[in-house]
Parts: C-alpha cells; structure tokens; sequence
C-alpha cells in the first residue's frame, strides 16, 4: 500500500514515527534475545530452571526467583533473561513518539482538542509505565 | 505439568515459536487477530501459568498492531482521528481490567476467558458485516471530533468517502472492549471491528485497519502493567512474538491461495476446543 496525499498531516507523521519505534523495539528484541540463546549474557535465573517456574503463579515466580517488579529490572538489563525486557518496553512506549508528533500538527493546526487528546493517551501511557497503576515494586 | 519436567528446558519456547508461527499463518485468512488465538491455545495446550500467557499474549498483539498500523494509516485504511477517542477510553479501561486480572483467582479468570472465547466464536458466527454501511448523518459528537476520511478501495479502484455516527454508543463500548483486553491479555479486533463497522458505521476496511491502530495503543497501556508486575517473561514472550510475526507475514502472503471459509471453519474449531477447555479447566472439570 502506497502512501496518498489524501490522508491528513497529523497521520502520515505518527505513522513515520510509530514505524521507527516499532522497528527499532523489534530489532533490540531479536538483537538480546539471541544473545541470550547463545550464550553470551549471564541470565538471572537459569536455563535449565525455568521449566520449573514458568508453571508458577506470578507472585510464587517472582519469590522464587527474587525477580524484581516494576523498573526494579533496569540495573539487572545486562543479564540474559532481563534483556529482552529493553525490547519489549521500547515496542510498549514508542506510541508515545508518535503521539507527540501527531500533537504537534495538531497544535500548528489549531486543533487543541485532538492535540490534547494525543497528550490524555499519553498520559495515560506513562502513567501505567510508571508502575503507579500497576503496584509495582522497584 | 508434571508430564513437562523431563523434557528439555528449550522444547517448550521451540514448540511455541511453531505454533505461534502456525497461530499467525492461519490468523490472516480467518480474518481474526493472532492474539485472540494465543492466549486460549497457548494457555490451553502448554505449560505456562495463565499470568505469563496473559502478558505475552498483549505483547503479541501489541507487535502485530505496530507492525501493521503505519502501513494502514498512510493508506487511509487506518484513521487516527476515529481510533484516537476510542482508544483514549479503552486504555483507562484496560489498565482496569489487566489489574482486575492479575488480582483474580486463576480458576475465574479461566472461567471467563472461556466464556468470552466461546461467545467469540458465537460473534464469528453470527455476527454479519457491511463493506460500508449506510450513514445518513453523522451526530453532532462525530461531527465536533470530526470523524470522517477517504480512502481509495484497491479492489473497486473508487475513491470512498465515509463518516460515522452513534458515537457515543461506540465510545462505551470501547470502554468495555479495552476492560477485556486488559483482563485476559486477548486482541480485541474481533470485538473493535463489529463496534466500529455495525455500530459506528465505518466501512469494513476502515473498521479493520482503525482496529489495529486501537490496539496498538490499548495494549500499550495494559502491557505496561503486566511488565511492571513481572509477568512478562522474555523466554514467553519473545519466540511468541517472532512467531507470530513470520507466520502473519506468510499468511498474509497466502491470503489469494488459502480457502478463507474452510481456514475460517478450522479457527472455529480450534476455539470452540480452547473455549471449552478453559472453562472445564477453570471448573476444575478437566486439568
């Protein structure tokens, strides 16, 4: 499908900007989680463990395996298993991007009910990302 | 799963990149989203707990959404001024309904996620649909939020300019929608599409594509719950995720050569077993 002149600024420019975030989002994700396959980043917990743990309710895994919550995991990015979350929250938050540019065509527009409605969705975004909602312990 | 210890740590992630390859090839011609399939299958069929299907089974929504959606924006067969209230709603409500489905028993939320798969496959069979429907007027709300586009129709070669109306109704029921998708962690376009075509009155192509684009951003806010609680395992998630995105690929590849009406009839199937599991399962009828 090609891109036509007929659909309006503010779309073209938050599609340009979710397809960047998307691409990127996949290419960290396929990037670590080979690492992680092969070898080459130390995991949390062990391979050999998992099939022992990914059967267990969320809250008996996590004290199992003293696996942080919320952005508890972002000193741990390094370790194999943790990686993959680095992918998995830029494919999560690179709405946000494309939300922000669609608010600005939106803003030269003069169109401040959409502008502010791009800003509600991302709000709405980083409140649940910020683990607030979510009871999250860091 | 006591039948799962012996086996090698590596057969499951493997045997689920194949079905999720296999879930996503066959999702395209059924016209119905990989992820509605992921979370009764995989939660049905491996040994996974339901929480960590749950949010990989967002995850692989969510990648399928933000693959598709810049295509189908720049075509007009996504329109963002018409997903943007929507899925403003339907985030707030998601968030409820992941946190409503991790705070619930795994027996309930298996009981539901069976009932609602198996109203699914009542909708796929009875729910009817309209290329573009008739919209005398748009409301005064459609017209203050100005929803309404133009897209060239590939197969007709016509310009189609379309408008909505009930909007109101259609914003409730996103409210609705997006409680579910939170809830169970399931793609919601084969709930969108019927609220935004039946009820809204955007044309099928317009409802499918602006589907996509809802989802992108409902999921992205329920996601986020299921990641700060720690219920995203990349182990899960990830070969999902590529699965399901190779085999969509494909799938949508074979969408001239595949019959649609019998893949149609397959999912049905496969469903109705998934459905029927969950809720025996949830039950406690069949373990």
């Amino acid at each position: 499908m090609t891109e036509t002149p007929l659909q309006p600024a503010e779309q073209l420019a938050y599609a340009r900007w979710l397809k960047r975030g998307a691409r990127l989002g996949l290419a960290v994700l396929i990037l670590t989680f080979s690492a992680y396959m092969l070898g080459w980043t130390t995991p949390q917990v062990p391979l050999e463990q998992l099939p022992q743990l990914w059967s267990l309710p969320l809250a008996q895994y996590l004290d199992r395996t003293g696996m942080p919550s919320g952005w508890g995991w972002l000193p741990l990015a390094l370790r194999g298993d943790i990686s993959g979350l680095v992918g998995i929250v830029i494919l999560a938050g690179c709405a946000l991007l494309a939300l922000a540019a669609a608010a600005i065509v939106y803003l030269r527009q003069g169109d401040r009910g959409y502008a502010l409605l791009c800003g509600a969705e991302a709000a709405i975004i980083v409140l649940a990302a910020s683990g607030l909602v979510a009871g999250g312990q860091a | 799963m006591s039948a799962a210890a012996p086996l090698a740590w590596w057969v499951w992630p493997l045997a689920l990149f194949v079905a999720c390859f296999v879930i996503g090839l066959i999702a395209v011609p059924a016209g119905i989203g990989g992820g509605t399939l992921f979370v009764p299958v995989i939660g049905s069929f491996f040994p996974f707990h339901l929480d960590f299907v749950r949010g990989a089974g967002l995850l692989v929504a969510l990648a399928s959404a933000l693959a598709a959606a810049p295509v189908l924006l720049r075509s007009g067969l996504a329109n963002l001024r018409l997903a943007l209230p929507l899925a403003t709603l339907g985030s707030i409500s998601a968030i409820g309904g992941a946190l409503l489905g991790l705070a619930m028993s795994p027996q309930l939320v298996q009981v539901l996620l069976g009932a609602v798969v198996l109203g699914i496959v009542a909708l796929m069979l009875l729910a009817g649909r309209s290329d573009v429907p008739a919209v005398r007027e748009p409301d005064a709300l459609a017209r203050a939020l100005q929803l309404h586009g133009v897209f060239v129709d590939r197969a007709s070669g016509r310009t189609v300019h379309w408008h909505t109306h009930h909007t109101l109704a259609g914003l409730l029921t996103f409210l609705a929608i997006g409680t579910l998708a939170g809830l169970f962690g399931i793609g919601a376009g084969w709930a969108n599409v019927p609220a935004l075509n039946l009820l809204m009155g955007a044309p099928l192509k317009v409802a499918a594509g602006s589907s996509g684009l809802v989802l992108s951003l409902v999921d992205s806010a329920a996601a986020w719950v299921y990641i700060n609680r720690g219920a995203v395992l990349p182990m899960i998630a990830v070969p999902s995720v590529i699965g399901m995105m190779l085999g969509a690929r494909l799938g949508a590849g074979l969408l001239d050569r595949l019959n649609a009406t019998i893949v149609r009839r397959l999912v049905i199937v496969v469903l109705l077993f998934a459905g029927s599991r969950a809720l025996l399962r949830g039950l406690g009828v069949w373990l």
